[in-house]
C-alpha cells in the first residue's frame, strides 16, 4: 500500500471517527444539554486520537527506515565488504540500491551484490507492509480507545483546545527552528573555513582573491581571503543606494501623506508597491544596460574615467529599488502620528510645511529611522543588481566610479558551478554568509527596537 | 454691530444666502431677536453679544452630502465665555472649527456664509488662514502636546510666527504663557522634559499655554475637560474664567454643569440647527424652546 493510499484511508477513518465520537457522545448523554462540551468536540477528540499517533508513526518511519535498512544490508554483507572504509562502502551501497531499483550500475555486478539487492527489495516491501498494517491498527486502536472514554462528564473541549494549542506551537516554531538550523549550518561550515584561514587574516586582510592551488607550482597559487575589500564595496554601494533612496522615499512619503489628494494617493501607492514587486534581476538589466553605460558616457563627457561597471550604477539602481520600501515604511510612520498633532500645529497657525518639518517628521522620526535601517539591511543583502552592474573585481576603493564587488556577489561566484566542498575557496562563501548574517542581524535588531520604542510613544 | 452689518451687506451684494433666507430677512430676524420675541423661524433667544468680536451669519457646512450645520448665525463677544451645548453630532464642534477654518483640513467639508473677525471676513483672500489661526487659537478635546519638551511646546507658536527676536524674549513669552495657564509653578524646574510626560490635566494646561503664547484674540475650546478628572477640570474651569478678562472664549461642552459654571452665554445646537442662544442663567432657568428644555432637564441627549 503506498503512502497516498494510506493517507486517504486515514482521512476516511478521521471522517468516520468524527461522526462516531459525536454520535457516541449524544447517545451517552441523552441529549446535548447533559454533555460537558458541544457534541462536535467529542467528534474532534476521536479524530485527534485517530490521526495523530498514526501520522507520528509514519513520520518516524520516514526518518528511521533508510538507516535501519542500510544497517541491515551492511550486516548481511560478507566481512570483506562490511569492513570497508566509509567512502567505498557508500559507493557499494549506492550500487546495491541502484541494482534493486533497476537503474544502471557502474561497477561490475557480483553475486554478493545481487543477493544484497534482492534482500534490499524484500526488506523494502516488508517495511511497507508493516508500516501500513501498524498505521491502520494504530488508527483503529485510537478510535476505539477515544470512543470508549466518552462520557457526559468527559471534558472533550479542553482536550481538543489544548491539542490545537500544541499544533499552533509546533507551527510557530517551524520558522524559528529553520532559522536556527540555517545559522548553525553556516556557522559549522565557517568554523571549518577558519581552521584553514586564520580569523584575523579574514577579518583584516586587504586582499581578496579566493583561489587555491591545485598543483603546488601553480602561478598565483596562494589565495588571499581578506574580507575588507568586500566589506568596503558593500558599504560603498549601500551608501550610494541610501543617498538615492532615503531623500526620494521620504519626500514621496511626505507628499503622499500630507499633500496628495486622495485620488492621486489611491493611484500612486499601488504603483509604488508594484515597483517593490519588480524582480531584482530586471533592475539588474536596467542597471547594466541603461544606467552603467549612461554613467560611463556622461563621465567621459566631463573627462572622468568611469569603469563600464561601476559602483555608482549599481548603487543608483539599488536605491531606486529601495525607494518603495523607504517610502512605504515612512508613510506608515507618518500616518501613525496622531492627527491631533497635525491639528494642534495647524491650529496654532503653522503652515503645512512647518507642521510637516517641525511636528510630523520629528514625531515620526523613530519609525522612519527604523524603516531606513531595514532598507539598509535589504541593500546589503541585495545580489543580482550588483552582479550585473558592479562587476566582480574586489577593488579596495572609495571611488564610486570604479568597479567594486560585494559580499553577496562573491558568495554567488564562489558557489556557482562544480565545487569541492572541502576547499577553502568554497568554505569562504559560508564565512562571508556568516558575516553578512551578523551585519544584517544587528541592523534588523536595531531597526526593530527603534520601531518598537516609537510604537510605545503614543499608546 | 459693525461686523454683522458689513457681513450681511456683503451677502446682499453677492447673493450668498440660500433661498428663502435673504440678507434682509436676516436683519429683520436680528431685530426681532433683539426684542427677545422668538418668531419660530430659526434661532430663538438673542444671538447678539454685548461686545461682539466674531460674527457668524448664515453659516452652512456640508460634509459631502451631509448638511452638518444649517444657517447658523451667532455673535461671539469680547471678555465673555460662550458655551455651545447639544447632543452628539449636533454640529457644535463643526461650528467651532469654522471659526478658525480648521474645516479646511477636511477634504469633503464645504463652508458657506459669513464669518467676520473684528469686522473682517475670515474667508477673504486678504486674510491668510495662517494669520487667522494665530488670532483664533484652539484647544482640543484630548490634550495633544507635541512630542517635544515643555519649553518647545510653548515656544512652537512664537517661533513659527517670529514673535520673539531674542532668546530672552522667547523665554519671557514662555514664562508668561505658562504662568497665565497656571502651570508655571508645577513645571518651572522641568521645562526641558518632554511635554508628554505631564499628567492629563497638566498636558491640557500646557496646550492652553501653547495657544495663548501666540497672543490670540479668540480661544476656541473643544470639550477641553472631557478627558480629565474632576480636580483637573476644576483647575481648567478656573483658568477659563481668568482668561475671559483678555480673550473671547468659545467652549464646546457635553457637561451642562460646566456650561452653567463657566459661561456667560449659552448656545444650544440640535441636529445642525442653532436652536436657542441666550444668557446662560436664562437658558438654564427659563429655556425658550422645548428642545432646549428637554436637553437641559436630561430628557434626552
Amino acid at each position: 500500500m503506498n503512502t497516498l493510499t494510506l493517507l486517504t484511508l486515514l482521512a476516511a477513518f478521521a471522517l468516520g471517527a468524527f461522526y462516531l465520537g459525536r454520535r457516541r457522545s449524544l447517545l451517552a448523554g441523552g441529549g446535548a444539554r447533559t454533555l460537558h462540551s458541544l457534541p462536535g468536540y467529542y467528534g474532534f477528540y476521536v479524530v485527534i486520537w485517530c490521526l495523530i499517533p498514526p501520522l507520528g508513526l509514519m513520520l518516524g518511519w520516514q526518518v528511521f527506515e533508510p538507516r535501519v535498512l542500510t544497517w541491515l544490508i551492511i550486516e548481511g554483507l560478507p566481512e570483506s565488504m562490511s569492513s570497508l572504509p566509509q567512502g567505498p562502502l557508500n559507493l557499494l551501497l549506492n550500487d546495491i540500491r541502484n541494482l534493486a531499483s533497476g537503474d544502471l550500475v557502474v561497477t561490475e555486478v557480483s553475486e554478493v551484490m545481487t543477493q544484497a539487492a534482492d534482500r534490499y527489495t524484500a526488506l523494502l516491501s516488508s517495511s511497507k507492509f508493516w508500516l501500513s498494517t501498524m498505521t491502520i491498527m494504530l488508527a483503529l486502536a485510537g478510535i476505539s480507545l477515544a470512543t470508549l472514554r466518552i462520557t457526559p462528564a468527559f471534558r472533550a473541549r479542553n482536550k481538543v483546545e489544548s491539542t490545537v494549542q500544541m499544533i499552533l506551537i509546533v507551527a510557530s516554531s517551524i520558522a524559528i527552528l529553520t532559522t536556527v538550523g540555517i545559522v548553525f549550518s553556516v556557522l559549522f561550515e565557517s568554523i571549518r573555513f577558519f581552521q584553514r584561514v586564520p580569523l584575523d587574516e579574514f577579518l583584516f586582510g586587504l586582499q581578496w582573491s579566493p583561489q587555491m592551488a591545485i598543483r603546488a607550482d601553480q602561478v598565483g597559487s596562494s589565495g588571499a581571503f581578506g574580507f575588507i575589500p568586500l566589506l568596503t564595496g558593500t558599504l560603498l554601494i549601500t551608501a550610494i543606494a541610501m543617498v538615492v533612496a532615503v531623500p526620494i522615499g521620504l519626500m514621496t512619503a511626505v507628499y503622499l501623506t500630507e499633500y496628495a489628494k486622495p485620488a492621486f494617493r489611491s493611484v500612486a501607492k499601488p504603483l509604488l508597491e508594484v515597483l517593490a514587486g519588480i524582480p531584482t534581476v530586471v533592475y539588474g538589466f536596467f542597471a547594466a544596460i541603461q544606467v552603467a553605460p549612461f554613467i560611463r558616457d556622461s563621465g567621459g563627457l566631463i573627462g572622468l574615467d568611469v569603469a563600464s561597471e561601476s559602483a555608482l550604477a549599481a548603487g543608483i539602481v539599488m536605491g531606486i529599488m529601495i525607494i518603495p520600501l523607504v517610502s512605504s515604511l515612512s508613510d506608515d510612520a507618518i500616518t501613525a502620528v496622531p492627527a491631533a498633532m497635525r491639528d494642534g500645529s495647524l491650529a496654532l497657525g503653522a503652515t503645512r510645511s512647518e507642521t510637516v518639518k517641525q511636528v510630523m517628521l520629528p514625531a515620526a522620526l523613530p519609525g522612519i529611522v527604523g524603516g531606513v535601517l531595514l532598507a539598509v539591511s535589504r541593500a546589503i543583502g541585495e545580489t543580482m543588481i550588483v552582479v550585473m552592474a558592479a562587476g566582480l573585481a574586489a577593488n579596495l576603493t572609495a571611488n564610486p566610479l570604479e568597479a567594486v564587488t560585494t559580499v553577496t556577489v562573491q558568495i554567488v561566484t564562489l558557489l556557482v558551478g562544480d565545487q569541492e566542498f572541502d576547499s577553502a575557496k568554497t568554505l569562504a562563501a559560508f564565512a562571508l554568509g556568516l558575516m553578512l548574517f551578523l551585519v544584517t542581524l544587528v541592523l534588523n535588531v536595531i531597526g526593530l527596537r527603534v520601531v518598537r520604542k516609537y510604537r510605545e510613544a503614543y499608546e | 454691530m459693525y461686523g454683522v452689518n458689513e457681513g450681511v451687506a456683503e451677502d446682499l451684494r453677492s447673493g450668498r444666502f440660500g433661498a428663502g433666507f435673504s440678507g434682509a430677512e436676516m436683519l429683520e430676524n436680528s431685530a426681532a431677536q433683539r426684542a427677545d420675541s422668538p418668531d419660530g423661524a430659526g434661532t430663538i433667544g438673542n444671538i447678539q453679544a454685548a461686545n461682539p468680536y466674531m460674527v457668524a451669519s448664515g453659516v452652512n457646512v456640508h460634509y459631502g452630502d451631509n448638511h452638518a450645520i444649517r444657517n447658523v448665525s451667532l455673535e461671539i463677544g469680547k471678555n465673555e465665555v460662550i458655551a455651545l451645548i447639544g447632543p452628539s453630532g449636533c454640529g457644535k464642534t463643526t461650528f467651532l472649527r469654522c471659526l478658525n477654518r480648521m474645516n479646511d483640513t477636511i477634504e469633503s467639508a464645504r463652508v458657506t456664509g459669513e464669518i467676520t473677525l473684528d469686522g473682517h471676513e475670515i474667508h477673504d483672500k486678504s486674510l491668510d488662514v495662517v494669520a487667522l489661526r494665530a488670532r483664533v487659537g484652539m484647544v482640543f478635546q484630548k490634550p495633544n502636546p507635541f512630542p517635544k519638551s515643555i519649553y518647545d511646546n510653548v515656544a512652537y507658536g512664537p517661533r513659527i510666527h517670529g514673535l520673539a527676536s531674542t532668546r530672552a524674549e522667547l523665554d519671557e513669552i514662555v514664562h508668561g504663557s505658562l504662568q497665565r495657564a497656571g502651570l508655571w509653578e508645577e513645571v518651572k524646574n522641568r521645562l526641558h522634559e518632554p511635554g508628554t510626560g505631564l499628567s492629563g490635566g497638566q498636558q491640557q494646561r500646557l496646550c492652553i499655554a501653547r495657544t495663548i503664547a501666540v497672543s490670540p484674540e479668540v480661544i476656541l475650546m473643544d470639550e477641553p475637560c472631557s478627558a480629565l478628572d474632576p480636580i483637573a477640570t476644576a483647575r481648567i474651569e478656573d483658568l477659563i474664567d481668568e482668561l475671559r478678562r483678555n480673550y473671547a472664549i468659545v467652549i464646546v461642552t457635553h457637561s451642562m454643569q460646566q456650561a452653567a459654571r463657566v459661561s456667560q452665554r449659552t448656545a444650544y445646537f440640535h441636529l445642525g440647527d442653532l436652536v436657542e442662544v441666550d444668557a446662560t442663567n436664562k437658558v438654564f432657568s427659563n429655556p425658550g424652546h422645548r428642545l432646549t428644555e428637554d436637553y437641559i432637564t436630561g430628557r434626552f441627549g
